[in-house]
């Protein structure tokens, strides 16, 4: 270090409070000097010349300060830097080990930073508001009567939330929401924003300042309709209104009527549901306005508001719910009084068996945790396979190199190192090793997290999820950098600093090798894990591709290629008589663009998850053991079937001269066909949708089984009826248009001539059927892929520890196998020979591996679709597999050993 | 006799320290000075100062300990005595050394 340097550090630490050493050490040295005088007087100079020479055996003062104030500061400095250097140079001198550590860490640390970086934000993480942890959700499951929107779990009807809210003790504050598309018009185009419809107490409860104006009260929540007013959302407004300061007082047109502006909600709130946000809050009481299709405001009987609310200080959870358990079942009490329980009695039972709970809400409720909370915890625990084998790998390699240095360990331990301070040196190496590592870990992370979200089923544009690392995921990162670290450094540097000097710096090689034998055990047992860890990813690999492929390879019933797909609602609200014009000139507008074959549209889109299920009065039908027909719904306008290719297979299809008419048409399907009318061709048949109704509904025709919002599970029985006749309950419809040639190339064309039939339609979601089918897959989508990159990556780590062990092993016995030739071994011997080293390894290995797999089978058995998690195919194909690939990677080191010669191998030292 | 280079005679002196206050006792700094000088025979006659620079190492590493107290002549002075650790040191320096002994005298008289 150089001497400017040390000044420096040593002045620093002298300034920094180490006077009072200083000071002591300037009594002891005066005491020294006043001693060596005395003695010289005593023995005969005199006082001058007695002073003079106690100054010179003494010598100078100012040396010896610095060299003690040096001594003080700068000595554990020294020490660590010296360490640093050394470890730094041993590194530089080895590049391929120094780089093949270095690549595995960064790819185990990158991968699990990565998959955190999403598990954090869509799993782990509260809401950003005052004390999340104080929120809970109603629920209730099962049993449910009347009309349901929304998940049908966590909604409750608007008087049922009214009753709870007055009535309740154990809240601070109840509200609810519900969220829903809106069409926004601002001055040049239309688009469809992320709303929310809130009661008054919405950001009181959940404790969220405004930026800007004011937020939401529940003076805003007292008449119907009479609170035409808004909150922004900050980063819509940031990108939407440029930030502009005079929003607040402005007016906005939501669904064609104006709304105010009141104010803008502080930065860091997105409403609810994480990683989609809410773009702006609505009063409640304006849902007639906002929604007129569907009041329901005032209807006890239609469940759509979600409900979450702050417990009271020092009220559990338990408490909370058993209170609330009570003042439910009196409205249920209140219900069973009403009309549709004197019209069918038997409904009564399972109404009563409704489960009523209440759970925490800290972490909102969020889509993206529902779809993904699985298969992610799935990934991020295959993540952390996959860093241990790489740990396991560089440990290997350290213990390798250890092995080499051994002779150097003993020197320094016979000049009198201590143990302590070899392990921190080894230590040290392993931790530069994982500091470089978790830094190219953490730049690489970035990108494979954006390579995870584009996989993801939405929308980039509408997910707010984070890409790069924040402080959280900083930390996490960090933290399992110095776990790897320990994992594969501790090990290495225990067992390198433990040679005993003796045994090392003995006369003859053999005694130097022998000593190895310790690390062959370790190293081989670091094999064997490996092994046993790959073939475990193996089998999950083959089980999450064989579930893909088997969905994807499901029969749809209509066909999906060259189809386009996309949303239309108008900006504004249109009454029933313009909806039946503007939705007949867009289909019929839209088969005149080139390219299109066939163009259709129905209400719920299909294969997104989203349903419309109806019970249904068939004459004639009685309701089955305690359940009355039912079947899936759809709205279709004339061309739908066509545009899916989904065949009819009796009666006719809907026609443009049926639109508008008086009758009320429908289509059935062959699985409602078979279940509920014995086969019988229904054609004229009359129906009804809902229970006991009378039947109005013809059913002019049959067609064939197809998906509707699922790949797996039986195709469901379908009712599809025409979408004139169910007009006043259409807001948006999805068109499907089959393309000749590339659908992407027609898009744009589609595009305008929407805009040319009613510049006043919005476009949302246009994609490929194909793409929507991705996107229903997503989940095994994911798993897959990432599942069989893991795989594949920790067979690569493994086979390369075992060709190094090998190779090492066959190093350490070169003198005996040219021994062995020179005596007249044939090759294939010394092949079978070298490679029954590792044999024992490998099978052990592979047979814990598949074991593993068997035990952790029940895990993962959700996500899995067409066999079991002990499908016998793919755990036979992942062993042979892994038996195949590390007998061939331990055949290389072999082979090359029968290619010794003996004589250069008896001469090897 | 020349005068040795800097690491031994670190080394060495570190070695007399130790085994001087395991012998003596507790001693303050003049008193090991002029004990090294005895037994060193006037190598460390000069430079006395370099000893406490060396004293605090031996208190880093933990094998001396340090407290004020009273000479017989009523002054304050420091006294330096062994720890349990220090005791540890010097036996190894001893086994280390003996071992070096036998091997370059096998070396001597073997080859």
């Amino acid at each position: 270090m150089p001497a400017s340097f040390r000044t420096l550090i040593s002045r620093i630490a002298g300034l920094s409070g180490w006077k009072r050493l200083e000071r002591e050490l300037d009594e002891e040295l005066r005491f020294h000097l006043e001693e060596l005088i005395e003695s010289n007087l005593a023995s005969g100079m005199s006082p001058e010349e007695a002073r003079r020479q106690a100054l010179i055996s003494l010598g100078g003062f100012q040396k010896t300060r610095e060299e003690y104030r040096d001594v003080l500061g700068v000595r554990v400095i020294e020490d660590f830097f010296q360490d640093l250097r050394y470890g730094l140079r041993q590194l530089r001198l080895n590049p391929g080990f120094t780089l093949t550590a270095v690549l595995s860490l960064a790819l185990g640390i990158g991968a699990n930073t990565a998959i955190f970086t999403l598990v954090d934000q869509i799993v782990v993480r509260l809401l950003p508001v005052h004390k999340p942890r104080e929120l809970v959700q109603l629920r209730v499951e099962g049993g449910r009567a009347g009309s349901q929107s929304g998940d049908g779990l966590h909604t409750f009807s608007h008087p049922i939330y009214l009753a709870f809210r007055d009535r309740n003790t154990v809240f601070s504050g109840l509200t609810g929401q519900f969220t829903f598309p809106v069409g926004f018009s601002g001055e040049d185009r239309s688009e469809l924003l992320r709303a929310a419809l809130v009661a008054g107490n919405f950001f009181q409860v959940l404790g969220v300042e405004p930026h800007l104006g004011r937020l939401l009260t529940p003076d805003d929540d007292k008449t119907r309709n009479g609170h035409p007013v808004a909150v922004l959302q900050y980063n819509f407004w940031q990108n939407r209104f440029a930030g502009d300061r005079e929003i607040v007082g402005s007016s906005i047109r939501l669904n064609g009527s104006l709304f105010t502006v009141i104010g803008v909600s502080a930065p860091g709130f997105e409403g609810t549901d994480v990683g989609l946000p809410t773009q702006l809050w609505v009063p409640v009481m304006m849902k007639p306005t906002i929604t007129p299709t569907w009041d329901a405001l005032d209807d006890e009987r239609y469940a759509w508001f979600y409900l979450f609310g702050r417990l009271k200080p020092g009220v559990t959870i338990e408490q909370a719910q058993a209170a609330m358990r009570v003042l439910y079942r009196q409205r249920q009490e209140e219900e069973l009084k009403g009309q549709f329980f004197q019209k069918f009695p038997e409904e009564r039972a399972r109404f009563l068996r409704q489960n009523f709970t209440l759970i925490p809400f800290g972490g909102g409720q969020s889509s993206l945790r529902s779809r993904f909370e699985q298969p992610l915890i799935v990934l991020q625990w295959l993540a952390g396979v996959v860093l241990l084998i790489a740990c396991t790998n560089v440990a290997n390699l350290l213990l390798a190199r250890a092995t080499a240095r051994q002779r150097e360990v003993a020197i320094r331990g016979a000049l009198g190192a201590g143990r302590g301070q070899l392990i921190r040196q080894f230590f040290l190496e392993s931790v530069m090793l994982a500091l470089v590592g978790g830094a190219a870990g953490l730049l690489l992370s970035s990108w494979m997290t954006r390579g995870l979200v584009r996989i993801l089923p939405f929308d980039p544009a509408n997910l707010s999820l984070s890409t790069t690392p924040d402080w959280r995921i900083l930390w996490f990162t960090i933290g399992i950098t110095f776990l790897t670290a320990v994992l594969f450094g501790l090990a290495p540097a225990l067992r390198a600093s433990s040679v005993s000097a003796g045994a090392a710096l003995k006369e003859g090689t053999v005694a130097v090798v022998g000593g190895g034998h310790g690390h062959v055990r370790m190293r081989k047992v670091f094999v064997a894990l490996q092994v046993g860890l790959s073939c475990l990813l193996l089998i999950g690999a083959g089980l999450f591709e064989r579930t893909l492929r088997n969905l994807q390879n499901v029969e749809l019933g209509f066909n999906a290629e060259n189809v386009v797909m996309f949303g239309v609602r108008p900006a504004t609200v249109y009454d029933d008589a313009r909806k039946l014009q503007v939705y007949r000139s867009l289909v019929e507008g839209l088969s005149t663009v080139h390219g299109v074959k066939a163009v259709g549209a129905n209400r719920e889109r299909l294969l997104t998850g989203g349903r419309w299920d109806s019970h249904i009065t068939i004459p004639g039908i009685e309701a089955k053991d305690g359940n009355p027909p039912w079947s899936y719904f759809n709205a279709i306008t004339p061309g739908y079937f066509e545009a899916l290719g989904i065949p009819i297979k009796a009666g006719r299809d809907l026609t443009w001269n049926d639109w508008g008419g008086a009758r009320r048409l429908c289509l059935v399907n062959e699985a409602l066909v078979d279940e509920y009318l014995g086969g019988a061709n229904p054609v004229g048949r009359l129906i009804a949708q809902g229970s006991r109704e009378t039947p109005d509904r013809e059913i002019i025709g049959v067609f064939g089984n197809a998906r509707y919002e699922h790949v797996a599970g039986s195709i469901p029985r379908q009712v599809f009826v025409a979408m004139d006749s169910h007009i006043d309950k259409i807001s948006t419809v999805t068109v499907y248009a089959r393309i000749e040639g590339d659908p992407r190339s027609v898009m744009p064309l589609l595009r305008e001539q929407v805009r040319r039939i009613d510049s006043n339609l919005v476009v949302s979601d246009m994609r490929t059927l194909d793409d929507q089918l991705d996107m229903r897959l997503s989940n095994e989508r994911l798993l897959s892929f990432l599942s069989v990159g893991f795989a594949l990556l920790a067979s690569l780590l493994a086979v390369v520890g075992l060709h190094g062990v090998l190779t090492f092993v066959v190093a350490r016995r070169t003198r005996e196998i040219g021994l062995r030739m020179a005596l007249g071994a044939e090759k294939s011997r010394v092949i079978r020979l070298v490679m029954r080293e590792m044999l024992l390894v490998i099978l052990l290995g592979t047979l814990a591996g598949a074991t593993a797999g068997l035990l952790c089978g029940r895990f993962v058995e959700s996500q899995l679709f067409g066999l079991n998690a002990a499908d016998p195919p793919v755990f036979v194909v992942s062993i042979a597999a892994m038996l195949a690939v590390s007998l061939a990677a331990a055949f290389t080191p072999a082979w090359r050993a029968s290619r010794i010669d003996p004589m250069a191998a008896l001469r090897h030292e | 006799m020349t005068v040795p280079k800097a690491d031994v005679l670190q080394g060495t002196l570190d070695l007399i320290v130790l085994k001087t206050l395991e012998t003596m006792g507790p001693m303050h700094g003049y008193a090991i000075a002029l004990r090294i000088q005895q037994v060193s025979g006037d190598v460390l006659r000069l430079n006395q100062g370099t000893l406490y620079p060396a004293l605090l190492r031996l208190q880093q590493r933990g094998w001396i300990s340090a407290k004020w107290g009273i000479t017989e002549k009523n002054r304050r002075a420091r006294y330096y005595s062994i720890t349990r650790a220090g005791r540890q040191q010097l036996h190894r320096e001893r086994e280390n050394w003996e071992r070096m002994v036998s091997i370059i005298g096998r070396v001597l008289e073997g080859a």
